[in-house]
């Protein structure tokens, strides 16, 4: 095997390997399909249901892309802000670093008293969710500009707001990627969360109604499906990040 | 001030003063925005802006939490330990994998790309799956608290036993040390930090994961009560319910860092 292919091939045969294990132990054992599917029962109730499931896709992803929005354009914005005055700075980040410490999922069923059960009460519990990493990792890009630059900047007479913009924000943008990589994640959670408490469509609700229905293969399908856009949304934040980083000139 | 090599004697009391003023400078801002804050949400309870139901006053919440104490404490302990439970259990597992893993490079390449893939997919969709695997009890929640944490403790452990400068390892092995002492002596410190920095992680999705598992079953817990005051429109005892879980989320993190810090001076002693 030479070295190109084996960081390649060596993942895809483990995967493979664990999915036919899967398929030899039901086959084996026989057990019922309500415990533990076939990864062949499972594509097979995903080809059945496929419009079924898309349906539900639609609402999931809408309220997790328009969470992570307005979760990107806070935590961006906030930061980008207190980099502009030491005292609010001083007096706000402290606050969020310790709300950041907290498990904050759990505090979905009060944004359903405050928001309602309706699609915007999932859109804010994922833009919530979403806004501590991002918020949290553009400060720490923003703090990480180098000083001299800055000095610099200040010596050439330069605004706040151009140092702003040609320094501090291009510095940034390695942690805010990261910060928006874990983002996406978290509204993808939020939004399924806020479905499995209180909603009548998304693939949250698919899987707990599956799960009622005792169709365990229908839950694992819609699970599947819920991986693809979760691997999709975070790809589409990694190609941003690539096509930014060029843009930049790296 | 440059470094001319002259000590300059300090009376260790201006030191003292010196960390007082600096603890000052640094609390003092969030303090009193948080006051302000506490302030304004009682102010605008208090004169009826905020309704009791959508946003009961602080003095209410906290007298709730003083009322309630005896049963939120009830239910807080099922929560409490299941989130013990999970992210030890989660820790033995996770440094375990990752060690074993690290061992062989083949092993790795093979198994590492699925473990991130893990990290990457909502994790929490599952839940209702392990309901119906192990039942609606405590220990089922301890095991899907289990499977939430063990991901972010595996990935920093890998990361973590990859840490160690290649020259440290060259020297282990024209000194002929055994891998196993290479392991305990050079590439286990390396990694502590980092596994840390995943437990940390970790012990967050812990308790997320007891009370994501409580939310779905509703029978016991934190997670319940905050459900169920949630349903009634009891937003003064949801929020004492949150206010009570935030507290063991941060107990069980400050933990975590005493750990670290008492294993990290454990380590630089040596």
């Amino acid at each position: 095997m030479n070295d190109r292919l084996r960081p390649l091939l060596l993942p895809t045969a483990f995967a493979a390997a664990l999915l036919l294990t899967w398929q030899a132990l039901v086959l084996v054992f026989g057990y019922p399909k309500v415990i533990l599917p076939a990864p062949s029962d499972i594509f097979v109730a995903l080809a059945d249901n496929l419009v079924m499931i898309w349906q539900q896709t639609v609402p999931t992803v809408r309220d997790t892309l328009a969470g992570f929005a307005l979760a990107a354009l806070f935590g961006v914005g906030l930061a980008s802000l207190l980099s502009f005055s030491r005292l609010l700075r001083d007096a706000i980040y402290p606050l969020i670093v310790v709300i950041q410490l907290v498990p904050k999922i759990a505090w979905t069923p009060l944004f359903i008293v405050w928001v309602g059960i309706g699609w915007p009460s999932r859109l804010t519990i994922a833009a919530f969710i979403g806004f501590f990493p991002i918020f949290i990792a553009m400060m720490a890009g923003l703090e990480s500009t180098d000083r001299s630059l800055v000095r610099l900047c200040r010596g050439l007479i330069a605004t706040p707001w151009r140092t702003f913009w040609l320094v501090r924000l291009p510095a940034s943008t390695p942690y805010l990627f990261a910060g928006l990589k874990i983002a996406i994640t978290l509204a993808v959670i939020g939004v399924i969360v806020a479905e499995f408490i209180s909603s009548s469509e998304g693939l949250g609700f698919l899987i707990l109604q599956s799960a009622a229905l005792l169709r365990t293969d229908i839950i694992l399908a819609a699970i599947t499906v819920l991986c693809i856009v979760g691997l999709v949304c975070y790809g589409a934040v990694h190609a941003g990040e690539v096509a930014v980083r060029k843009w930049h000139g790296e | 001030m440059t470094d001319i090599g002259l000590k300059l004697a300090r009376p260790p009391w201006r030191d003292l003063a010196g960390i007082g003023r600096d603890a000052a400078r640094l609390i003092a801002p969030p303090a009193v925005l948080a006051i302000l804050l506490v302030g304004g949400w009682e102010a605008l309870s208090r004169n009826g802006t905020l309704g009791a139901r959508l946003l009961p006053a602080p003095s209410k919440v906290f007298d709730t939490l003083i009322r309630s104490l005896g049963v939120l404490l009830e239910q807080a302990q099922p929560t409490f330990w299941g989130a013990v439970a999970g992210i030890f259990l989660a820790a033995a597992l996770g440094i375990a994998l990752g060690a074993a893993v690290s061992y062989s490079r083949t092993l790795m390449q093979a198994v590492y790309p699925t473990i991130v893939f893990f990290q990457l997919i909502p994790k929490v969709a599952l839940a209702p799956v392990f309901l119906l695997w192990f039942g609606t009890g405590f220990s089922a929640n301890v095991i899907f608290s289990v499977f939430i944490a063990f991901f972010p403790v595996v990935v920093a452990t890998i990361a973590g036993l990859q840490a160690a400068p290649p020259s440290y390892e060259r020297l282990c092995r024209s000194l002929m040390i055994s891998r196993l002492q290479t392991f305990a002596t050079v590439k286990f410190p390396f990694a502590l930090p980092h596994i840390f920095a995943g437990l940390r992680i970790g012990v967050t999705f812990a308790v997320i994961g007891v009370v994501l598992g409580e939310f779905i079953t509703a029978q016991t817990g934190l997670g319940y009560i905050i459900l169920f005051s949630a349903n009634n429109f009891e937003t003064a005892l949801l929020l004492a319910a949150i206010l009570l879980l935030c507290g063991v989320g941060i107990v069980l993190f400050a933990f975590f860092l005493a750990l670290e810090a008492i294993v990290m001076r454990l380590y630089d002693s040596r």
